[in-house]
């Protein structure tokens, strides 16, 4: 699994978005505290999707920084 | 059939779209949370909601990328934080002869302080501005223009493509206040640089929520620091929008209220053409001056009327004694525009329809201004 992280509420949601109108699975997640100090959302999905999705937030100019949950603890 | 007497809608617009107040309840009552800061479907809700809203609105304005837009709690807000974020010290902010105090008192403090010089836009008359004359103003020393896109006294409309041309590079920020929702506003086809909007007028929205459109964001330095939910490790502010803008808990009632107007909003009653033939009705009606554009493709819908003979005030509550015509009385909160008008300081009766309104209406508010004005023997 791959984590997302952004840095607006309104990226999270713009991207949320995005991902699903693609019909990419995906979840909003807590921001994980080995990750990041946000206290936000973060978006959750499948290392396959991941290409798929990150040229989709390019296109929108959405920025995001991509973790592996492996590097995380959930 | 109920007739619509509330002619105040330049203060504060009713009725609204039954969905405003639904949403806002839908939000209280069923869905509540917070927006961002958590990761539950609650707070999923709201977040896309606030952001739907704000898509919403840029559309509605013109404004292709909607991040540019941020929310503040009225076009006051929005105003100060430009008048407050802009490096002005020792230039010079000019503005329309027909401000309203949201610009008119935040400018005079910084005057007062020495950081800004006002100057005033050559104008005809009626306050119209004049891009021709404008072309001829030195800008070297100008840090803004500010321009009432519509009068709230006498509805005239600045043609502000026009006047943004005429100015070159200088900023401008565009108070839609009165136009919003009233008239067309194109942000970004007219070149505008900052523009401050409130909900509660035009766009038919709840008191309490507005907007602040930011071309160039970076130009600006916030006017309220706080929490965001982001970068909470950090005291430094947030760099990005809309967060930099946006520090502590938003008006997400208000929010959720602004969206139900946005979503359905209503097709007009009245068309421009009712709003000029009444005002020529009105024009004639003997003792009676109606204050307006000269132009009358520069005509919103709001005026103004004096009387030849008795105080405004009085006409005023005899047009709502008897006719039960809620209009406003004085200066509108816009003396400068007053001085303009020949109208200080004893200001003016106004009447602003609101889209709702129909020649029906109209019928009956021309009744009521002859009949007072009979009665009042002017």
């Amino acid at each position: 699994m791959k984590i997302l992280v952004f840095e607006s509420t309104r990226a999270v949601i713009k991207a949320e978005k995005l991902i699903r109108a693609a019909e990419i699975e995906c979840r909003i997640i807590p921001v994980p505290r080995t990750v990041s100090p946000l206290c936000g959302m973060a978006v959750e999905l499948d290392e396959g999707s991941l290409q798929k999705a990150a040229v989709l937030l390019e296109e929108k100019n959405i920025k995001t920084d991509v973790f592996d949950r492996g590097e995380v603890s959930l | 059939m109920i007739l619509n007497n509330y002619f105040d809608n330049a203060a504060t617009s009713f009725p609204k779209p039954v969905a405003v107040a639904g949403e806002i309840s839908r939000y209280l009552n069923d869905v509540g949370g917070p927006y961002g800061r958590s990761f539950y479907s609650r707070a999923i809700e709201v977040s896309g909601t606030v952001e739907t809203c704000r898509d919403m609105l840029a559309a509605r304005l013109g404004i292709s990328d909607a991040g540019n837009l941020v929310f503040t709690a009225n076009a006051t807000g929005a105003i100060n934080t430009v008048l407050s974020g802009l490096d002005t010290a020792g230039r010079e902010v000019w503005v329309t002869p027909m401000e309203h105090n949201a610009v008119m008192r935040p400018l005079q403090r910084l005057q007062d302080r020495g950081v800004a010089v006002v100057k005033i836009l050559p104008a005809g008359p009626d306050g119209l501005v004049d891009p021709g004359a404008v072309r001829n103003i030195n800008f070297s020393s100008a840090a803004l223009v500010v321009i009432c896109h519509q009068s709230n006294v006498t509805g005239l409309i600045q043609p502000v493509a026009e006047i943004k041309r005429a100015v070159g590079d200088v900023p401008l920020l565009l108070d839609t206040s009165q136009s919003a929702g009233n008239t067309p506003v194109n942000i970004e086809e007219w070149n505008i640089d900052y523009a401050a909007v409130t909900g509660h007028k035009g766009l038919l929205g709840p008191t309490g929520v507005g907007a602040l459109y930011m071309k160039n964001p970076e130009s600006l330095e916030p006017m309220i620091c706080g929490g965001t939910g982001s970068r909470s490790d950090s005291f430094e502010t947030p760099s990005f929008l809309p967060d930099r803008f946006e520090a502590g808990t938003p008006n997400v009632a208000g929010i959720y209220g602004l969206y139900g107007a946005l979503k359905e909003a209503p097709e007009p009653a009245h068309s421009p053409d009712d709003i000029l033939e009444m005002l020529d009705y009105v024009s004639g009606i003997p003792g009676i001056k109606v204050l307006r554009a000269e132009d009358a493709n520069r005509q919103g819908a709001v005026f103004s009327i004096i009387t030849d003979e008795v105080q405004v005030s009085d006409f005023g509550m005899k047009l709502y004694e008897n006719f039960g015509i809620e209009s406003r009385i004085g200066l509108h909160c816009a003396p400068l525009a007053h001085k303009t008008l020949g109208t200080f300081p004893t200001g003016t009766v106004r009447i602003a329809p609101s889209i709702y309104h129909g020649r029906t209406d109209f019928d009956r508010l021309i009744y009521a201004l002859e009949n007072t004005a009979k009665k009042l023997r002017i």
